[in-house]
C-alpha cells in the first residue's frame, strides 16, 4: 500500500459526513430563519452554504498538514491572534455592534477574532504542555499553562463577549486534564473558585451580566427585558411540537419576536421548524461527532496530538451544550454559537480548521504493533 | 478459581444494583417533572432536571477495566458525561415540546402593566395576510370565503343560514368560532395537504394557501330548518343515517358572521355595537344549541327505554303493561294523561311507545332498574364526548350523584325527565341508530378537505362510533316509532309514499311552557331508513304541534334531496 493511500483511509468519514449533514441542517435553518425567499446570496443560509463549502477545503487542506508543524507555528499564531484581539478593541478598527467590538469589517463578511483566537490558543497551550511533558507537575509551567489562556480571556471579556471567553476557561481545563500536573494543583484551583467567582460576580460582571446569568431561572420575572429571548425560544420550541412548522419555522420566528435566530438562538428556531423528532436527529448527529471526537485522543501518536484533541474536543462539545442549554432554558444566557449550526464565518471556520487538526492527527496516528507498516 | 468466580458474580450483582438504582431514581425524577406540567415552577424543574444527572451517572458511569491505560479512562468517562447531557437535554425538549407543547403555544399572556391580553402576534398577522381556504357546503356552495381588501384578507359569508355552523373568523377582536376555530390549522394551511408542495410553493416564494373544506352540509335544507323555526329559539339536526354525514344543524336565533369579522381599525365599531346586541340577547344567539343547548329529552327518551328492554329481555313490543291511569311509587301516585282511550287499561308496549304512556314507561324503568337504564343511555352515548367537527356538550343521565337509587328518580328518568340533558345532535344520533339496527355512525360535517385548485387532500371516512343497542332490539323499537306514526298520536308524520318513523316529546323544564322535540327517521318503504331528524323548540308547548311538522319536513325534503 502506498504512503498516500494507508494515510487517507485513517481519515475519519463519520466526522466529515456528520459535519456535512449539520451544515446542510445549518443552512436550511438559516434560509428559513433569515425569511426565506428566493436562493440569492442577500440570504444568510445561501451565504452559509457558501462558507461551508469553501470552509471544507480549508479543513482538507489543514487535514493534509502534519499537526506537528501547526505545534511548530503555535506560537506565532498565538501572537498574530493576541495582536488581532487587542486590535479589535481599538475602536474605529473594530466594529462596534450592540455594545460589543468584536468584529473586523471585510467588506463582504465580518471576521470575528476570538473564533480564530481559539485555535492559536488551543495550538500553544497544547504545544507548551506537549513541550514541557512531566516538567507540567512544576507550578511554574502550571502557572504560565493559565496564563496563556488567561490573557486572550480578558482581551475577550473587554470586548466584551463573556460566552466566548468562558471558552477559552474551557479549552484550558480540557487540555490540562489529560497533561501531567500535581493533583493538589487541581485541588487548589477548586479551592480557590468560589473566590474567583466571588469576586469575578461583584467586581468583573457588569449588572446586565449577572441579571443574563439568572434570568433564566425565571424569565417571565422580566419578561420585556432579558426574559424576552427566552420566553420566545421556548414558545418556538414549544409550539413546534412533535414535528414542528417545516420551512416557514415557527410564528415567532415568522414575525421576528425570537431575535438572533440565526445565531445564538438558531437551536430554538430550528426546534420551531423541524419539532422533537427533527431535534432528536440533530442531538444523535452531535453524539456521533462526539463519539467520534474523543475517539481520536485515544489514538493520537503522541502528547501534542492527546492534547490538541481532547482540547477541540471539549472546545466543541461545551460549546454545544452551553448553547443548547440556554436555548432550552436550562443553563445561563451566554452569546456562544452552536457549533457548525449558527451562522457567521468565522465560527463555522474555527470549528472546520480544529476538525481538520483532528483529521490531520488521525491520518498521522500512532499504529498498533501487530500492524504491518 | 471459585473464589474468582465468586467474588466477580457478587461484583455483578452489585453492579446491577447501582446501575438499576441509577436509571429507576433517574426515571422517577425526571418523569414526575414531566408527569407535574406546569404545576411546578420553572426554576424547581430545572434543578429537578440536573438533580436527575446525578442517578443518570451513576447508572451509566463506566467500569473500565485495569487493563484499559488512564487516556482511555479520561475518554470514556467524558463519553459519558457528555452522553448523559444530552439525556437530559432531550429530557427538556420532551417537556418542552410534546408534553407542554399545547399549553405553550396557546398560551395566552396578560400585560403587567396595562392588563390588556396578549395573544400570540404572529398568528394574528398571518390571519391578515394568508388566503384561508373557503368553505362549501355539499353541492359547492359558497358558505365562507376570502377576499382581499388592499392586501387584507377579510372573511366573507355569503351563505346566511350557516353562520352557527360556520362561525366567525375575526382577526383582530373576538378571534374565531365554529368551524372557521375548530378547523382552522386546515384553513390557515397549517396542517393537511402535501409538506413536500408547500415547500416547493416556500421554496419560490408563493405565499401560504389554505385548504378548502368541503362539507355534508346542505346550505338549501339549512335555511328550509332557518325558515320553518322562524322566530322561534330551537335547534334541528338532519343527519344520513348510513354514513354520519350532518345534513343541517341549525341553531335559531342566529347571526350574520359578518358583522362579527374585525379586519382593519374601522371594523371595530360596527363589530363591537353587533356584538354587544347578540351578547345581550336573552336568547344568546351564540350558541351554537344543536350541540351545545342541554335539554331534559322528554317522552324522545322512551325510544331508548323501550330499546332497553327489548334488548334486556324485559319486554317485547307485544308485551303488556296496565295503566289505568295512575301508578304509586314509593308513596308517590304519577298520573297518566296521555291515554287515548280512557276505557282501555291493557296496552302492549307497541301501544304504550305510541301513545307514550308515562305510567308504562315508568314501570319498565322499574324493571330495568336504575342501573342498566344508565347503562343504556351510555350505550346510546350519554355521558360521553361525542367525536364531532364542532365541540358537542356531552349529554347527561343524572347530575346529583347517587340520583338513580331512588325509585321515583328511576321511573321519571325511564320516561324520560328526570335529571336527563341531552343536546339535539344526541337525539338525532340516537334516531339514526335506531333506523341502523342499533349502529351509530360518526357524525361530521366535513366530508372533505382539498388544496385551492381542488385537489382533495384528505376525504373523511365513514366509521361506526359505538352501537347503541342490540341489532333486534333496535329493528323492533324502529317497527313501534313507524307504528306511532301510521296508528299513533303521530299521525300528522304521516307521508304517503314514505316509510316515517317518529317519536315526540313535551319535555317539562319545571318552569314556563315545555319544550316540544321530535326525533324521527325516513325511507322508502319496504327499504332501509335514510334519514334521521332531531328538532327542539324551546318553550315551543306539545312536540306532535311545533316539533314534529318542522322534522316531518325536513326528512321529506332531504329524501327528494
Amino acid at each position: 500500500m502506498n504512503r498516500l493511500g494507508r494515510r487517507w483511509k485513517d481519515f475519519d468519514f463519520y466526522i466529515l459526513f456528520t459535519t456535512v449533514i449539520l451544515m446542510g441542517f445549518s443552512a436550511v435553518t438559516i434560509y428559513s430563519a433569515d425569511g426565506g425567499g428566493p436562493l440569492t446570496p442577500s440570504n444568510l443560509g445561501v451565504r452559509q452554504a457558501l462558507y461551508g463549502s469553501l470552509g471544507l477545503a480549508v479543513m482538507f487542506v489543514v487535514a493534509t498538514i502534519d499537526y506537528r508543524i501547526l505545534g511548530s507555528l503555535a506560537w506565532a499564531a498565538y501572537g498574530v491572534a493576541m495582536l488581532a484581539l487587542v486590535l479589535v478593541l481599538v475602536p474605529g478598527v473594530g466594529v462596534e455592534i450592540a455594545g460589543s467590538r468584536r468584529w473586523f469589517d471585510l467588506g463582504f463578511t465580518s471576521i470575528q477574532p476570538s473564533e480564530f483566537g481559539k485555535i492559536a490558543t488551543l495550538l500553544a497551550l497544547a504545544a507548551f504542555v506537549a513541550s514541557r511533558g512531566p516538567a507540567m507537575r512544576e507550578l511554574g509551567n502550571f502557572v504560565i499553562s493559565i496564563l496563556i489562556v488567561l490573557l486572550p480571556m480578558a482581551l475577550v471579556f473587554r470586548q466584551p463577549d463573556l460566552g466566548t471567553s468562558l471558552v477559552y476557561g474551557v479549552i484550558w481545563v480540557a487540555i490540562m486534564a489529560l497533561a501531567q500536573t500535581r493533583r493538589r494543583y487541581w485541588l487548589a484551583m477548586l479551592a480557590s473558585t468560589p473566590v474567583a467567582l466571588f469576586i469575578a460576580w461583584e467586581f468583573l460582571l457588569a449588572d446586565y451580566q449577572r441579571r443574563r446569568w439568572t434570568v433564566f431561572l425565571n424569565p417571565e420575572a422580566d419578561a420585556r427585558g432579558d426574559g424576552f429571548n427566552l420566553i420566545q425560544a421556548r414558545i418556538s420550541i414549544g409550539s413546534g411540537g412533535l414535528r414542528g412548522f417545516g420551512i416557514e419555522g415557527g410564528t415567532q420566528s415568522q414575525l421576528g419576536l425570537l431575535k438572533v435566530r440565526e445565531s445564538d438562538f438558531i437551536f430554538a428556531h430550528a426546534s420551531g421548524m423541524f419539532g422533537f423528532i427533527g431535534m432528536l436527529a440533530l442531538m444523535l448527529m452531535f453524539a456521533i461527532l462526539l463519539w467520534r471526537c474523543l475517539h481520536v485522543s485515544e489514538v493520537a501518536r503522541d502528547q501534542l496530538g492527546q492534547s490538541l484533541a481532547i482540547g477541540i474536543t471539549g472546545m466543541l462539545f461545551v460549546q454545544a451544550f452551553v448553547n443548547i442549554g440556554m436555548n432550552i432554558g436550562v443553563m445561563p444566557v451566554t452569546g456562544i454559537t452552536l457549533p457548525f449550526i449558527s451562522a457567521g464565518l468565522s465560527s463555522l471556520w474555527t470549528f472546520l480548521i480544529a476538525e481538520g487538526i483532528l483529521q490531520s492527527i488521525l491520518i498521522r496516528r500512532r499504529k498498533l504493533a501487530f500492524q504491518p507498516d | 478459581m471459585t473464589a474468582q468466580r465468586g467474588r466477580s458474580a457478587r461484583e455483578t450483582a452489585v453492579l446491577f444494583n447501582r446501575r438499576t438504582l441509577g436509571a429507576v431514581l433517574f426515571f422517577v425524577i425526571a418523569g414526575y417533572g414531566l408527569a407535574a406540567r406546569d404545576t411546578i415552577t420553572d426554576a424547581r424543574w430545572i434543578a429537578l432536571l440536573w438533580l436527575s444527572w446525578i442517578p443518570l451517572l451513576v447508572a451509566v458511569w463506566p467500569d473500565v477495566p485495569p487493563t484499559v491505560p488512564p487516556l482511555g479512562r479520561s475518554v470514556l468517562r467524558m463519553t459519558m458525561i457528555f452522553l448523559s447531557i444530552l439525556t437530559l437535554f432531550a429530557v427538556q425538549l420532551l417537556r418542552v415540546q410534546v408534553v407542554m407543547s399545547d399549553s405553550i403555544t396557546h398560551r395566552i399572556g396578560i400585560d403587567p402593566v396595562t392588563g390588556d391580553v396578549i395573544s400570540n402576534p404572529l398568528l394574528t398577522n398571518e390571519a391578515l395576510t394568508i388566503p384561508r381556504g373557503a368553505i362549501y357546503d355539499r353541492d359547492g356552495v359558497t358558505l365562507a370565503r376570502t377576499v382581499f381588501e388592499n392586501d387584507v384578507a377579510r372573511r366573507v359569508y355569503p351563505e346566511p343560514a350557516t353562520g352557527e355552523v360556520t362561525g366567525y373568523f375575526s382577526p383582530l377582536l373576538y378571534g374565531s368560532s365554529g368551524l372557521e376555530a375548530s378547523w382552522d390549522d386546515e384553513l390557515a394551511g397549517r396542517t393537511g395537504g402535501n409538506p413536500l408542495a408547500r415547500a416547493v410553493d416556500e421554496l419560490r416564494g408563493l405565499p401560504r394557501r389554505g385548504l378548502d373544506l368541503r362539507l355534508t352540509l346542505d346550505a338549501g335544507l339549512q335555511r328550509q330548518a332557518h325558515a320553518a323555526l322562524g322566530e322561534r329559539t330551537g335547534a334541528a339536526v338532519l343527519l344520513d343515517i348510513e354514513t354520519g354525514a350532518v345534513l343541517a344543524l341549525t341553531s335559531t336565533p342566529s347571526f350574520d358572521p359578518n358583522a362579527l369579522v374585525v379586519v382593519t381599525a374601522d371594523d371595530r365599531e360596527p363589530a363591537q355595537a353587533a356584538f354587544a346586541a347578540l351578547t345581550s340577547d336573552p336568547r344568546a344567539p351564540l350558541v351554537q344549541r344543536a350541540t351545545s343547548g342541554l335539554y331534559p329529552p322528554g317522552s324522545t327518551f322512551k325510544t331508548i327505554t323501550a330499546a332497553a328492554a327489548i334488548d334486556t329481555g324485559v319486554a317485547q313490543p307485544d308485551t303488556i303493561y296496565e295503566d289505568a291511569g295512575a301508578l304509586m311509587i314509593a308513596g308517590h301516585t304519577l298520573v297518566e294523561q296521555n291515554r287515548p282511550n280512557e276505557q282501555q287499561t291493557l296496552w302492549s308496549l307497541t301501544e304504550s311507545l305510541a301513545w307514550s304512556l308515562n305510567v308504562v314507561f315508568a314501570q319498565i324503568g322499574l324493571q330495568l332498574g336504575g342501573d342498566t337504564l344508565a347503562q343504556a343511555a351510555r350505550g346510546w352515548g350519554w355521558d360521553s364526548d361525542i367525536p364531532f367537527d364542532l365541540p358537542v356538550e356531552p349529554s347527561r343521565v343524572s347530575v346529583t350523584p347517587g340520583f338513580l337509587d331512588n325509585p321515583v328518580a328511576v321511573a321519571e328518568t325511564a320516561f324520560g325527565q328526570g335529571e336527563l340533558l341531552t343536546t339535539p345532535l344526541q337525539m338525532a344520533i340516537t334516531a339514526a341508530g335506531i333506523g341502523n339496527d342499533g349502529e351509530i355512525m360518526r357524525p361530521h360535517l366535513v366530508a372533505s378537505i382539498a388544496e385551492p385548485d381542488g385537489e382533495t387532500v384528505r376525504e373523511t371516512r365513514t366509521s361506526r362510533w359505538r352501537r347503541g343497542t342490540g341489532p333486534e332490539a333496535a329493528r323492533q323499537t324502529a317497527g313501534m316509532m313507524i307504528f306511532a306514526v301510521e296508528n299513533g298520536a303521530l299521525g300528522t308524520a304521516f307521508t304517503p309514499g314514505y316509510t316515517i318513523g317518529g317519536k315526540t316529546g313535551t319535555a317539562e323544564t319545571g318552569s314556563g311552557d315545555p319544550h316540544a322535540w321530535f326525533i324521527g327517521f325516513i325511507g322508502l318503504p319496504g327499504e332501509e331508513p335514510r334519514y334521521a331528524v332531531a328538532v327542539i323548540v324551546e318553550a315551543g308547548g306539545g312536540g306532535g304541534q311545533v316539533a314534529l311538522p318542522i322534522g316531518r319536513d325536513l326528512l321529506i325534503a332531504a329524501m327528494a334531496g
